[in-house]
């Protein structure tokens, strides 16, 4: 069994306003997972991601990342292991070019100019926007500033990747490329935790789901698992996609979870085929 | 930051405008008085309108905020003060060099006293008026009681209510800039300067575009057209009446008590 790259204990947190916004959190993650992490507004789930790379302190608990304890270190330490994307690029958008924003990091880390540019062409190349290097962050469009802010992750060589609702406020094409690129990512070897509302982008890209309810891990497990769980999902109002929900409604012609159009197509399709031909 | 909490008190009633005056009448006092022990009891008075107003708490941690500046103020009053009885040197006058440097004089020790606690003095009422008081009344009080234009009320309360929202977006980008690295590191006043960037530009753009979207808000919501009437209106009862009596009682005990040579300590050292 390989060791995991993400190792969450018991993790408490209260806000100083007396909010317990985590209920005792535990959970293993290992290299090369692509997991989504759901739930209500308020049910913790920005809260815990903060705790990955230091941006909150565990108020009693532990989390390991790559075996360090993330509580014995500094935010700018974390920082070459877990990159962090906000929601909004313009929150952290604030050099004259593209280059200059992604070299941001590697620069923090003292790296060589050689190293340095290395990087930057290397993270370019990895969201698709190398020839946009001399550009103004500022003139871009939103998914292209959103793409910046994921390069200017990148150019530090984090193993894992936490980005936050890669694609809120985007039309369905920029969502789509935007988590086409973050599978890009996943296969290239990062580990992947995102935030989302988005359930058919959910079932169609993540590998595994979690989902927090009130400051707890509700469910933990594969896609299909699940969004198998229509009763729960629904007590934490969440909807699985429409023919997830269909399916599901059938499930005495369709046992398994479909997380697809084109999967139920098939099951319908062979279904079909097997059915007794009547009526000759 | 302070932002309005709705709760059931005597303070909370009160009129805006009494607020105000209140404010007036304790910095006043803060002004005429120097003697430690009086400014002492000038915040104690506040605490306790605090209490009153069910904001005891939050007018505390406002308070205890403001010690550390206070404490600033203090150090550096008693150490730059010329003149005076001395107590001690920060350096004994037995070290070679240094020895009798930065002198700490029993007028210095006062001075210090006086100036930080008059500072709290001042500002000290700023929490228990705007956990009290809504913006909108505030407003309101200014244009229909002291006839101040619309426009400029409005932009005081409105600079008001955007700090708490331009402070949490200042926390959302310094841990978006600490996600990459960032870390302000040594005494280097240019490096100083520098880090800075990272978080001043990003909150320029972003306090520009909300304020654009809520001057848009403001207009499509028939800001600027004529002859405004207001919803609610504000009325002075019998609790403001014996609230102003009490503030011109006081401000007149304090003005006998000045004359009397109450309240004021020889801070020149002559």
């Amino acid at each position: 069994m390989m060791d995991a790259i993400v190792e969450v204990i018991d993790l408490h947190h209260r806000y100083p306003t007396g909010t317990h916004a985590l209920r005792g959190v535990s959970m293993e993650i290992y290299p090369g997972e692509f997991v989504a992490i759901i739930g209500q507004n308020g049910s913790g789930k920005t809260t815990f991601v903060k705790h990955l790379n230091g941006l909150l302190r565990a108020t009693s608990g532990v989390v390991r990342v790559n075996g360090l304890d993330v509580n014995r270190h500094k935010v700018s330490e974390m920082a070459r292991h877990v990159g962090y994307c906000f929601q909004n690029p313009d929150h952290q958008i604030f050099c004259e070019t593209v280059y200059d924003e992604v070299a941001y990091g590697p620069r923090n880390l003292k790296l060589t100019q050689a190293e340095i540019e290395a990087r930057v062409d290397e993270a370019l190349a990895a969201v698709g926007m190398l020839e946009l290097k001399e550009s103004h962050p500022r003139y871009l469009s939103k998914g292209q500033r959103q793409r910046v802010a994921v390069a200017s992750v990148l150019s530090m060589h984090p193993t894992v990747l936490i980005i936050d609702e890669p694609t809120t406020g985007q039309d369905y094409r920029d969502g789509l490329e935007m988590l086409n690129l973050i599978l890009q990512l996943n296969q290239s070897g990062h580990t992947i935790l995102f935030i989302s509302h988005d359930m058919p982008m959910v079932a169609r890209f993540a590998q595994r789901v979690i989902v927090f309810r009130e400051g707890e891990v509700l469910l933990d497990g594969s896609t299909r698992q699940v969004f198998k769980e229509v009763e729960k999902l629904r007590t934490t109002f969440l909807m699985p996609p429409q023919i997830t929900t269909l399916a599901h409604e059938f499930r005495h012609l369709f046992p398994e979870t479909m997380l697809s159009v084109p999967e139920m197509l098939e099951k319908t399709l062979q279904l079909l085929d097997n059915a007794p031909v009547k009526g000759h | 930051m302070m932002e309005y909490i709705a709760r059931n008190s005597l303070i909370h009633r009160l009129h805006p405008l009494t607020k105000l005056a209140w404010a007036v009448t304790i910095m006043l006092l803060s002004l005429m008085f120097n003697n430690p022990w009086y400014l002492a009891v000038i915040i104690l008075s506040v605490v306790i309108v605090g209490f009153i107003g069910k904001v005891g708490k939050e007018t505390l941690v406002y308070l205890s905020a403001l010690t550390v500046v206070a404490a600033f103020v203090f150090v550096f009053q008693i150490l730059f003060r010329p003149g005076g009885r001395l107590l001690f040197t920060v350096f004994p006058a037995s070290w070679p060099v240094v020895g009798g440097w930065l002198p700490v004089t029993q007028e210095g020790l006062n001075y210090g006293f006086a100036m930080s606690l008059r500072m709290i003095g001042l500002v000290s009422v700023l929490p228990v008026i705007l956990t009290t008081t809504q913006p909108r009344d505030i407003v309101m009080a200014l244009v229909d009681t002291l006839h101040v234009p619309y426009d400029y009320a409005f932009m005081f309360t409105t600079a008001l209510r955007f700090m708490p929202i331009i402070l949490s977006e200042v926390n959302t980008i310094s841990q978006a800039q600490r996600s990459r690295a960032y870390a302000v590191e040594g005494w280097n006043p240019v490096r100083k300067l520098q880090a800075f960037a990272p978080i001043a530009m990003p909150i320029v753009f972003i306090a520009i575009e909300k304020a654009d979207r809520l001057g848009l808000c403001m207009e499509l919501r028939g800001y600027g057209s004529k002859n405004r009437t207001y919803l609610r209106m504000l009325r002075l009862g019998y609790l403001d009446l014996a609230a102003f009596i009490l503030m011109v009682a006081m401000l007149v005990l304090s003005t006998i008590a000045i004359f009397q040579d109450y309240g004021r300590i020889d801070l020149i050292g002559s």
